[in-house]
């Protein structure tokens, strides 16, 4: 039995919070635009009831991107139907979400490859290059 | 976590996650969950990663004393890859009685040569108190619980007492105090102490206090000596029910209609107005829920004396109805019921012991009437 099995209906919940978080995101993405500031709303330490959830996702709309990465459990990357404006769900490796942040900013900052990554990805591949090549010379002699 | 591995001490935490084979957008991911957990804005989470990316792993010494685990458990039952198994996997877990494979002889010389080797360094955790009455009443390895925590201080950079037994006194502590137990605090004098109380305190705080060290050193404390990040706002300025009790709507039995319609449990002795915890946003079980959601109100498990507040469902006596007046109301005389117990703390043992039934309390416990 799931908790959603058990009887319990909760009659409609506003917290307040709702409002100020839509405005909060048209300010970031008003500062994207004039000073290319990224942009992070915390959403999980907000009281959210479920009501408001939906009424924020309703607000957002889909845009063209949802993508789900694989980093300690899976991470939803999802572009709302305002370009700019990015649903992030972080979910553990039982898929519970266990964060949720809206990022305003050209691309989810997880998304982008990272320089130290890119690095180390690129002394790998030298040495296994190199390696293959030593390999190769090998055989032919 | 890894025990008596003789150092590398100076591996970074950053270097300790990636040879876990922990990406960098996975860490990212991490200090995203670590800022949340920490109720940081999201602006810090480039400063946290930077931080715990130079960080040194700590070495840390564990002491239970008279505790029922239940923090320990806390603790290692969270799901993995879980933002708290990673941080107390990257910590040197140097000794816990309970977890580590040495037992006897081997486990003590574990302890003594941390101490050792780290002197002035290591961070202490405590759970549990402290048996003043008879040192026979608790030992390890036929040491007081005293002489232990005594020793094990003199060396440690900080102390984290986890769980409202290390924190308060707790169970152990509750009318008659039996054994005449007290809090880390009421012994230690010269050490920071940050308390993390909670019974059990939820796992994210316990580890989210040691990143915290590790990133920025001491986080602020409240005048209880908690972390103002995770016990800065009682559970009910965070309750998804408050919107009920501001309009006056509360159950008055467990399966009445406002029970079933999810409004506030006030009536049926909910502590949330008195208790600071992070209960209400970091949630239980992975983040499934907190009591309040399946209908059971706050019992104030973090906070001094819980225990003896006179009944887990008795409503407090706090004005109710309808305003954001007496919601600050209710929470001045939270912050003031905390205050009054934290200096009941500082007085001597026998002095505490006596004094269970406070006034405040006794006032706290007062039929609401309504
Ligand atoms: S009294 Fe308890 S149930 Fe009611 S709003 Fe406060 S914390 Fe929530
Ligand atoms: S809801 Fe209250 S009693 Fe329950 S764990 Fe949180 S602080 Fe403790």
């Amino acid at each position: 039995m799931s908790l959603n099995d058990i009887p319990v209906r909760p009659a409609t919940v506003v917290t307040g919070n709702l409002r100020p978080v839509l405005h909060e995101i048209r300010h970031a993405l008003s500062e994207l635009m004039a000073h290319g500031t990224h942009g992070m709303i915390d959403l999980h330490s907000l009281p959210f009831s479920s009501q408001e959830y939906a009424a924020l996702d309703e607000f957002l709309g889909e845009g063209e991107i949802d993508l789900t990465l694989n980093v300690l459990g899976k991470t939803r990357l999802r572009e709302s139907g305002y370009a700019g404006v990015w649903r992030i769900e972080h979910f553990d490796d039982n898929d519970k979400r266990i964060g949720y942040f809206i990022e305003i900013g050209h691309v989810p900052e997880i998304l982008r490859s990272q320089c130290d990554d890119i690095k180390e990805g690129l002394a790998a591949m030298t040495t296994i290059l190199a390696m293959e090549e030593d390999n190769n010379e090998d055989a032919n002699t | 976590m890894r025990m008596q591995t003789p150092s590398p001490y100076e591996q970074t935490l950053g270097e300790h996650l990636r040879s876990q084979g922990i990406s960098r957008r996975s860490f990212l991911k991490f200090c995203g969950l670590l800022a949340s957990s920490m109720a940081l804005a999201p602006s810090m989470i480039p400063k946290i990663a930077e931080a715990l990316e130079q960080a040194k792993r700590p070495s840390v010494i564990w002491l239970s004393f008279q505790e029922c685990t239940g923090c320990t458990e806390s603790l290692t039952r969270s799901h993995s890859p879980s933002l708290e198994g990673l941080i107390f996997d990257a910590i040197s877990l140097d000794y816990h009685h309970t977890l580590q494979a040495a037992s006897g002889d081997a486990a003590e010389h574990a302890r003594e040569e941390a101490m050792k080797e780290h002197y002035g360094k290591y961070v202490l955790v405590v759970d549990g108190s402290i048996p003043l009455d008879n040192p026979g009443y608790s030992t390890i390895a036929g040491i007081s619980n005293l002489d232990m925590l005594k020793e094990a201080a003199a060396g440690a950079a900080a102390i984290i007492a986890v769980g409202t037994c290390a924190a308060y006194g707790g169970l152990p502590k509750a009318d008659p105090n039996p054994t005449g137990a007290v809090s880390v605090s009421d012994i230690i004098k010269d050490k920071p102490i940050i308390n993390v109380p909670g019974c059990p305190p939820i796992p994210v705080v316990i580890t989210g206090v040691i990143a915290h060290f590790l990133t920025f050193g001491l986080p602020e404390l409240d005048s209880l000596g908690r972390p103002k990040a995770f016990y800065g706002q009682s559970i009910h300025d965070r309750c998804y029910r408050r919107p009920f009790y501001e309009r006056g709507l509360f159950a008055e039995t467990f399966d009445d209609e406002g029970a079933k319609a999810g409004w506030c449990l006030y009536k049926l002795g909910c502590k949330g107005p008195v208790t600071y915890n992070a209960c209400a946003t970091t949630k239980w079980n992975d983040g499934t829920s907190f009591p309040i959601e399946s209908g059971h109100g706050c019992i104030g498990c973090s906070e001094p004396n819980f225990w003896d507040f006179g009944g887990f469902y008795k409503a407090l006596s706090i004005p109710t109805g309808a305003s954001g007046k007496n919601a600050v109301y209710a929470a001045a005389a939270g912050i003031a019921a905390g205050v009054a117990i934290g200096a009941m703390n500082k007085k001597s043992k026998a002095e505490a012991a006596s004094s269970h039934q406070t006034v405040t309390v006794e006032e706290l416990n007062q039929e609401s009437g309504s």
